[in-house]
């Protein structure tokens, strides 16, 4: 019962969590890009769009390359990862979707999936992920 | 009746002859007047009240010069002496009794010296030869020809009408020529001894209809006038191009302008250059809806056409025209300076260069972003080894998932797994019929933190393990996913996890044709059990496709999520992985039966050939699909494969 418990309090946590890194993150990307890559760690990864960049530097500067951004989330899902993955780490995977602009381009939808974890006492990106909603040239 | 034009100041050309616009500035105009002396319908006498009201009373001198020529009979019933005068023509008395009750049968209309035709508001002029059927065409169009020396014209959509087919209809867009065409009514003298009647309407209301015909002539005409080395189009003069003729299809008409303009957008987006020109074009309005499709063209000619106002451009605006000719347009001669016409146009159309054939100092633009985002890609791979496996656990899964019992995936997820799942509509932006299909089906377990704000349904809507998991799977409707849709991003790679997002298209499986077409994206944390791998968190967002999406969906080029290598991979044991640990080879005849199921709907082809080609592949599903997708590329399928 007490595991069970834990299980649920862990659960209203990280929805929490959640909503509060969002509304950092799009924050951030629209408006102080130049402070993102504080939230990733060291080796996270990011994925824009089918292009990979790794470590916090090569994630800066790709995303300092972007246009201007403007991201509206309409949809948010979090889980905690399962402690047995993750050696107990305390792990969220993030999913958020919604509809952003670039410059002058025009709207389209997104998906973009996040997996934090907690190192030390700040939640930092491993891993980041965006695709725009849009048929995929092969 | 419309107006419309009653406002409109005319080109030079046109104030010698229609006083209209004078009249309004100075009050009165007595150039053209003291020949038509006292008839009372003409106007002369009516110059002061018009001076005060000149909108309506124009509407109503209009009016009467329809209603002249309205109650004209289309060669029916009248009697003949209607037209028939003889050749000397002069009228000495009033026999025309269909005229009775209309002021003009006072008219002595042998001395009228000159009928002033009003303007047309769409620029265009009918002209209308009752009783010419008989004669030869050239004759007809010489003859009338000469007696407007040393004016020319050449009829537009000439054809026959009323009954008999003798009246002759024809269209000029002249206003001079038609001017003078209304003047020779009953004064051409024809061999067999009659006077033909020439009667001249402005057509104020044009209403054209395309049927299909026409429009696929429409279509080779602009086929036959596009010139794809240099990406251009010349619509110049389109009414008079020779496979038109017979037919009226003015491109000032809306109907008409539309139309052409769609087949621009759909059989060449990438046009560079427009020719407009000489097409009598007044409004812009049709360019408007287009302009974000026509993001190449780079030299538009509008010369010659009837554009009044700066602000008729405003329709051009977003487009990347660097070179513009407006010559001989109504707006031109409103410029004192040319410096103030530059200004104006550049206003709209900012990158212009180029100016009626003058070189423009190139324009000093803001610095603005112009930075485009970097091009989409397909997969990403954090690690080339994690492909297979990858590849292998998705095809598996969806072969089962997309199958009519979801039951065996129970085993593709860890005791303690979580799934949860959210849905959302696009954007109001950009939405078509197809985004708006309703998402019911996934709404009950709908798990949207910006609108489940409850604690405790949040709890609840998190499934966890397999019986809430399996439950929550089979009750979503049964789906047919398109595998050439998927973007398959590989995050984390490691002996503990492994991270995958995949997303892409599926098609509900109602058995109808208009199954909804829902875009998806998962996010799987998967790691190894046994010999195999199992899912232990998993979020899944469902959404309606773009029109985009779905239209490229499904469509027939059958290429693997990826490529997947010739040789047999070796075959990893994934789903179902505690129950078959032996993998796929030796699945039970039930997943044999799904896989051909898979390929059926996949490829296409019949049970028969699916099952065959799954065969020869030695039952490895994947394998199977891309020695389709080559064979397929290749041509080599039989027809009968795809017989049912």
């Amino acid at each position: 019962m007490i595991a069970k418990e834990q299980l649920k309090d862990k659960i209203r946590n990280a929805c929490n969590v959640a909503e509060e890194f969002t509304k950092l993150y799009y924050e951030s990307i629209d408006r102080m890009r130049h402070q993102l890559s504080r939230h990733y760690i060291d080796t996270a990864v990011l994925v824009w769009n089918g292009t990979g960049s790794v470590g916090k530097d090569q994630i800066q500067k790709f995303l300092e390359a972007l246009p201007s951004s403007q991201h509206t989330v309409t949809s948010l899902d979090c889980q905690p990862v399962l402690e047995e993955a993750v050696a107990g780490q305390f792990t969220l995977l993030i999913q958020a979707a919604g509809h952003v602009h670039f410059g002058s381009g025009e709207t389209k939808p997104f998906q973009q999936t996040f997996l934090i974890t907690a190192a030390a006492d700040k939640w930092k990106i491993v891993s980041d992920c965006f695709r725009l909603q849009e048929p995929i040239e092969s | 009746m419309s107006n419309r034009g009653s406002g409109r100041p005319f080109t030079k050309s046109y104030y010698e002859h229609d006083n209209r616009g004078a009249e309004g500035r100075t009050g009165r105009s007595v150039s053209f007047k003291s020949s038509t002396g006292g008839n009372p319908s003409r106007g002369g006498i009516n110059s002061r009240n018009r001076s005060r009201n000149n909108g309506k009373t124009w509407t109503k001198q209009i009016q009467n010069y329809l209603t002249h020529d309205g109650d004209y009979d289309m060669g029916g019933n009248g009697p003949r002496n209607d037209f028939s005068h003889p050749v000397d023509g002069r009228r000495k008395y009033n026999n025309n009794r269909r005229r009775g009750g209309n002021g003009r049968q006072h008219s002595p209309a042998p001395n009228r010296s000159f009928r002033r035709l009003p303007t047309s508001s769409t620029f265009w002029y009918k002209i209308i030869v009752p009783h010419a059927g008989r004669y030869d065409k050239k004759w007809l169009i010489d003859t009338l020809n000469a007696s407007l020396v040393p004016t020319t014209f050449t009829p537009i959509g000439f054809h026959h009408e009323a009954q008999g087919k003798d009246t002759v209809v024809f269209y000029l867009d002249d206003f001079q020529a038609a001017s003078k065409l209304s003047n020779m009514d009953k004064r051409i003298s024809t061999e067999d001894g009659f006077k033909l009647m020439v009667l001249v309407r402005p057509l104020n209301n044009l209403n054209i209809v395309l049927n299909e015909p026409l429009k696929e002539t429409i279509k080779t005409v602009m086929a036959k006038r596009f010139r794809p080395d240099v990406k251009s189009l010349d619509l110049s003069r389109f009414h008079s191009d020779p496979e038109l003729e017979g037919k009226f299809v003015p491109l000032n008409q809306r109907t008409v302008f539309s139309c052409v303009l769609s087949l621009v957008v759909e059989h060449c987006p990438s046009l560079h250059a427009l020719d407009l020109s000489h097409n009598q074009i007044y409004s812009l309005e049709g360019v408007k809806t287009l302009v974000s499709k026509l993001s190449n063209l780079r030299i538009l000619h509008l010369a010659n056409n009837q554009l009044e106002k700066i602000s008729g451009l405003d329709a051009l605006k977003g487009l990347g025209v660097e070179e513009l000719l407006m010559t001989s347009n109504p707006v031109c001669g409103k410029y004192a300076e040319q410096g103030a016409y530059v200004t104006d146009v550049r206003k709209r159309l900012p990158k212009l260069l180029k100016l009626d054939s003058v070189d423009l100092p190139p324009p000093i633009l803001f610095d603005v972003e112009t930075t485009q985002i970097p091009p989409s890609r397909g997969s990403y791979l954090c690690a080339e080894e994690g492909k297979d496996i990858a590849r292998q656990f998705l095809e598996q899964y969806y072969a089962l998932y997309d199958s009519a019992n979801r039951e065996p995936l129970r085993d593709a997820y860890h005791a303690s797994a979580m799934l949860s799942m959210s849905c959302n509509y696009p954007s109001s932006h950009s939405q078509g019929p197809k985004e708006k299909a309703m998402l019911h089906a996934y709404k009950s377990n709908n798990r949207n933190l910006k609108q489940v704000m409850d604690l405790d349904r949040r709890v609840r809507l998190l499934m966890c393990g397999h019986e809430e998991i399996m439950k929550h799977l089979c009750s979503l409707p049964a789906s047919q996913h398109d595998p050439n849709s998927f973007a398959v991003d590989l995050l984390l790679y490691t002996p503990q996890l492994i991270q995958l997002c995949v997303c892409g298209v599926f098609r509900e499986a109602r058995g109808t044709a208009h199954s909804p077409m829902r875009a998806f994206s998962r996010s799987l944390i998967i790691v190894p059990q046994g010999q195999g791998f199992c899912i232990v968190n998993e979020t899944i967002t469902v959404t309606n496709a773009t029109s985009a999406q779905a239209n490229a969906a499904f469509k027939t080029s059958l290429v693997p999520v990826a490529p997947a290598p010739l040789v047999s991979a070796p075959v990893v044991p994934l789903v179902p992985v505690p129950v078959s640990p032996v993998g796929i080879v030796n699945q039970d005849l039930e997943a044999k039966r799904q896989m051909v199921e898979h390929v059926v709907r996949t490829t296409g082809m019949n049970l028969i050939w699916s099952e065959k080609c799954l065969l020869e592949s030695n039952w490895n599903l994947e394998q199977a699909l891309f020695a389709f997708a080559e064979y397929h590329r290749q041509g080599s399928i039989p027809e009968e494969a795809f017989a049912r």
